[in-house]
């Protein structure tokens, strides 16, 4: 599941995704809350294994999309990762991130498509 | 609000001199009068008053205490005592205590009564102005704050996309024939990120705070040269710590400092030199880590050494390099903010060497 507020940026990152040869099925939200009306659903089977989301969203962003992210159902989300991504330097964002347990990393855009497969490797998701 | 009169209150227990007070000063000032310390203090309770003259010798309670008293609870005003004995005791506890601004003789001459008031009026507008400066001061910082938060990401967010895109046709073989069109691209968006990045750093370093905690100089110049050797792959790079590579410092400064010295080595070298080098020397002692940086690059002549540390400052030589002259800047702000020394000497197409005290700051 990508979550993305910029259309190119979900594109980009579908594209990547695709590359790498890792995923079913992609789904793109460019709004926060559209994603998170389907999670709510909690129907495991549309409940995605991993998201990326986007910290700079208007409406709701990437770190209200984590509060209530945390509301929905254990069982459902244990079974899904949360990487976030960002464009900002912003040492305060990137505390913020990590500070927070639901979150598995913070990636610099645009994602270093290695760097990913790393990532997902170490935490034997792929 | 400039032309509102100041408030003044007066204390004493002669309900005469009161009087006498309130008749020569009311056309100038707003004057409350007290014949007590405990009236003064509900009067200075409901009124926003700044300026409390007050008499040394009362019943139940002397001037230096109830002053004592009215600094603890309004500090912010400017305080006056009036006393009959030159009594030094008096006036050590009055400044001590009462952080009196004045003092005045009983019986006082209208005259210079006027003038220390007219004085302590000056403190505090002074004071109440440079309240407020700080005030638009601080509202100002903030919304610079805001500012630099909303750049860095306005700014940054659509390079992003342009090298994410960039990095999209790497993996499309049918793509592959404008390969050398996208490098050079991405040349130049990477070079307008690292301009974004400077001002974002340059920004950082002059407002924030230093923070000192345990550095690994080994470990942050061996990833600052693991991230920029990929710029020039035949650089020979030569690397040498002598004693405990962990000082006590600001980890951000240090890496704006070497990111900097270490960029600039490797940007300015002699493209005509067979074995382009950079060597770190460090000695680290308990008192400080002394560092020397040298390379055997293009150099910078005499007459452009001593304007190097200036921002914008880009010397002629070397106007076909990519360089923001925000770099050596932002060098030479960061060893002054974590109080070290740099020098610097060089020779065109020798090299240029920098030669940097840093202060190891163990805490016991």
């Amino acid at each position: 599941m990508l979550i993305d507020d910029n259309k190119i940026d979900l594109f980009i990152n579908n594209q990547f995704i695709t590359q790498m040869n890792i995923a079913d099925a992609i789904i793109e939200y460019p709004v926060a809350v559209e994603a998170l009306n389907i999670l709510q659903e909690n129907d495991a089977s549309k409940w995605p294994d991993l998201i990326l989301c986007d910290i700079h969203m208007p409406v709701m962003s990437g770190f209200k999309f984590l509060e209530e992210y945390a509301l929905l159902p254990e069982s459902l989300r244990k079974n899904c990762n949360i990487i976030m991504i960002s464009s900002s330097l912003d040492e305060r964002d990137r505390v913020k991130a990590l500070e927070n347990p639901m979150v598995l990393a913070l990636l610099e855009k645009p994602i270093n498509v290695a760097e990913l497969k790393r990532l997902l490797e170490k935490e034997n998701l792929i | 609000m400039v032309s509102e009169k100041v408030k003044i209150l007066y204390v004493d227990d002669e309900e005469n001199n009161l009087i006498a007070f309130r008749a020569n000063f009311k056309r100038e000032y707003e004057v409350y009068t007290a014949i007590s310390a405990e009236i003064a203090l509900s009067l200075l309770e409901s009124n926003s008053i700044y300026i409390i003259i007050s008499d040394e010798r009362m019943p139940h309670i002397t001037g230096v205490e109830f002053l004592e008293k009215v600094a603890k609870l309004y500090p912010d005003t400017v305080r006056l005592l009036i006393t009959g004995h030159s009594d030094i005791d008096i006036v050590i506890q009055a400044i001590n205590r009462g952080q009196v601004s004045k003092f005045i003789h009983k019986p006082w001459d209208w005259e210079k009564l006027e003038i220390s008031i007219d004085h302590c009026v000056t403190i505090y507008k002074s004071r109440t102005e440079l309240k407020l400066k700080n005030e638009e001061l601080q509202k100002t910082n903030d919304e610079l704050n805001k500012f630099v938060y909303s750049v860095s990401h306005d700014l940054r967010s659509p390079l992003t996309s342009i090298l994410g895109l960039i990095n999209l046709t790497k993996l499309k073989p049918e793509l592959r024939v404008a390969d050398t069109y996208f490098d050079m691209i991405e040349n130049r968006v990477m070079t307008l990120d690292n301009s974004v990045k400077k001002i974002i750093d340059y920004y950082k370093n002059a407002r924030s705070e230093g923070r000192i905690e345990e550095v690994n100089l080994n470990s942050i110049i061996t990833e600052i040269w693991n991230n920029l050797k990929n710029e020039n792959k035949t650089i020979n790079f030569e690397f040498v710590i002598n004693g405990n590579p962990v000082i006590f410092s600001d980890i951000f400064r240090l890496q704006i400092i070497f990111e900097n010295l270490i960029s600039n080595a490797i940007k300015y070298q002699n493209p005509s030199e067979k074995k382009q080098t950079i060597k770190i020397n460090i000695d680290v002692t308990d008192k400080n880590a002394r560092v020397l940086l040298s390379d055997n690059g293009i150099g910078i002549s005499d007459e452009y050494l001593k304007s190097i540390f200036n921002l914008f400052f880009r010397t002629n030589n070397s106007s076909d390099i990519e360089g923001s002259g925000i770099g050596l800047y932002l060098v030479k702000d960061a060893i002054d903010k974590i109080g070290g020394k740099i020098e610097v000497s060089s020779k065109v197409m020798v090299g240029t060497s920098f030669d940097l005290t840093i202060p190891n700051r163990i805490t016991l």
